[in-house]
């Protein structure tokens, strides 16, 4: 695992155009970076693709333990809300997709960092934007990356009705593209796949419906169930048959409480991180994060303090693992899961060991195909 | 993962495979045709055939939707806690 220093592509940004990709910039800073990128070997991808699979195997456990168990208090999901994620979860309601954040080096075993399960994006750069990168700096070398095709293979077998609505928030070009990209897919996997704003999503006393009064009958939302939850139409879920993507058992891996459960039930797994809900029990240097804390916030670890909005929910105590660094640069490996299976991964960088919101995306190819 | 063939889009960047020509349907010729809509072929004669590949920019959702008909339909109440990159 290496990382190069390369000369960008001259007519990268007009690649990225018409590529669709509109948030390659985000205010003004250069998002999509390909003045570096991360080298792999085979070995190293199997050794990825290996930990994410256990990692998603521990994961599904541990959800189940939870269920079972009634573990809701270790992972911050309030008593109102229990029975609708133990519901969509003895459904076995399926997912789509999450993206397990790993802190690796290329040596020793990958560690999970947290799991972004239901609201995970630099999707589009991971499946497409880096894979065009690819054929254009080394036309002849692999990708760790089936993202693409993974996707359009795994929507036949949600056992969704024809038409998936599609929505987000209105106030980010990232989580539109990244919308849009599934639209893609989805359209692709013929199915019907109009888009709109969650704030457009209407009530009429009994179902959810779209601007031209039909029925969401299954939705995907690029929007967090905590805020679902506690939006004013949130007391309506319950009730309305709405299938949601990702379904609300995701809650039970989404949330930071899940690091403490799994630490919990496999203690000293080589993929994981001693975690608690309490400070001061790992025994050595620590980072909290707040239990649904989002993009680096509210973040603290030896040395840094991140601001937001989170906290208030309160914390899980993580094992602190700085990431590895490069020419000044950290790295942590975002690896894909497409209907829980390790599909691919993407890299996000930055000067500060926190990866926040402004991390840039950089590209990787694997060494030996070359 | 070596792929047999390029990567194909739909919709985004207008639809297109990955590293043709950028020349090509206009997105909404492309998705009417991707979803079979009867009207597709209309579509795509009223929407010039041919993009001018507008792909930076994505393209809206709903414009539609009357007053009237959306009158008896509370909206708005998804969307207040987190309006900005709810992603991760």
């Amino acid at each position: 695992m290496r990382r190069h220093r390369l000369d960008p592509r001259p007519d990268w940004r007009e690649r990225a155009r018409a590529l669709g990709f509109a948030f390659a910039e985000i205010a003004g800073e250069p998002y999509w970076d390909e003045t570096a990128c991360w080298e792999f070997t085979a070995g190293e991808v199997d050794t990825l693709e290996a930990a994410t699979a256990e990692l998603e195997r521990l994961a599904r456990e541990a959800a189940d333990h939870a269920v079972r168990h009634d573990r809701h208090v270790l992972l911050g999901i309030p008593d109102p809300v229990w029975p609708l994620v133990v519901r969509s979860w003895q459904q076995q309601e399926p997912s789509l997709y999450g993206r397990m954040d790993l802190r690796w080096d290329g040596t020793g075993p990958p560690k999970l960092l947290e799991y972004n399960a239901d609201t995970p994006t630099s999707l589009y750069e991971s499946a497409v934007i880096q894979w065009e990168w690819l054929t254009c700096a080394f036309p002849d070398a692999d990708q760790f990356n089936s993202i693409h095709e993974a996707l359009v293979a795994a929507w036949p077998t949600l056992r969704l009705p024809h038409r998936v609505h599609f929505a987000c928030g209105r106030d980010s070009d990232e989580d539109r593209g990244t919308v849009d990209y599934l639209r893609d897919t989805a359209i692709q996997a013929r199915l019907d796949a109009p888009f709109l704003f969650m704030e457009d999503i209407g009530w009429d006393g009994k179902r959810f419906v779209d601007l031209d009064r039909r029925e969401l009958r299954a939705c995907f939302k690029l929007y967090p169930w905590e805020f679902l939850l506690r939006d004013a139409f949130g007391s309506h879920i319950a009730q309305a048959s709405t299938r949601w993507i990702e379904p609300a058992w995701r809650l039970l891996l989404s949330g930071k409480g899940l690091l403490a459960l799994l630490w919990e039930l496999f203690p000293g797994h080589p993929n994981l991180l001693p975690a608690f809900r309490e400070p001061g029990r790992t025994g050595g240097a620590e980072i909290a994060k707040p239990l649904f804390g989002r993009e680096g916030a509210n973040i603290t670890a030896p040395g840094l303090r991140t601001d937001g909005p989170y906290g208030a929910e309160g914390y899980v105590y993580q094992q602190w693992a700085e990431l590895p660094r490069a020419d000044g640069r950290y790295a942590v490996i975002g690896s894909w899961i497409i209907a829980g299976a390790s599909r691919g991964i993407g890299i996000r960088e930055d000067s500060g060991a926190i990866t926040r919101d402004t991390s840039r995306f950089v590209p990787h190819f694997i060494r030996g195909t070359v | 993962m070596r792929r047999p063939a390029a990567i194909m889009l739909v919709l985004m960047g207008g639809g297109l495979a990955l590293w043709s020509v950028n020349r090509g349907p206009s997105r909404a010729c492309v998705e009417a045709r991707a979803q079979q809509r009867p009207d597709a072929e209309a579509i795509c004669r009223t929407s010039g055939g041919s993009s001018g590949h507008s792909s930076s920019s994505y393209y809206g959702g709903h414009s539609g939707a009357s007053a009237t008909a959306a009158s008896a339909i509370a909206r708005g109440g998804f969307g207040a806690a987190g309006a900005h990159a709810a992603g991760s």
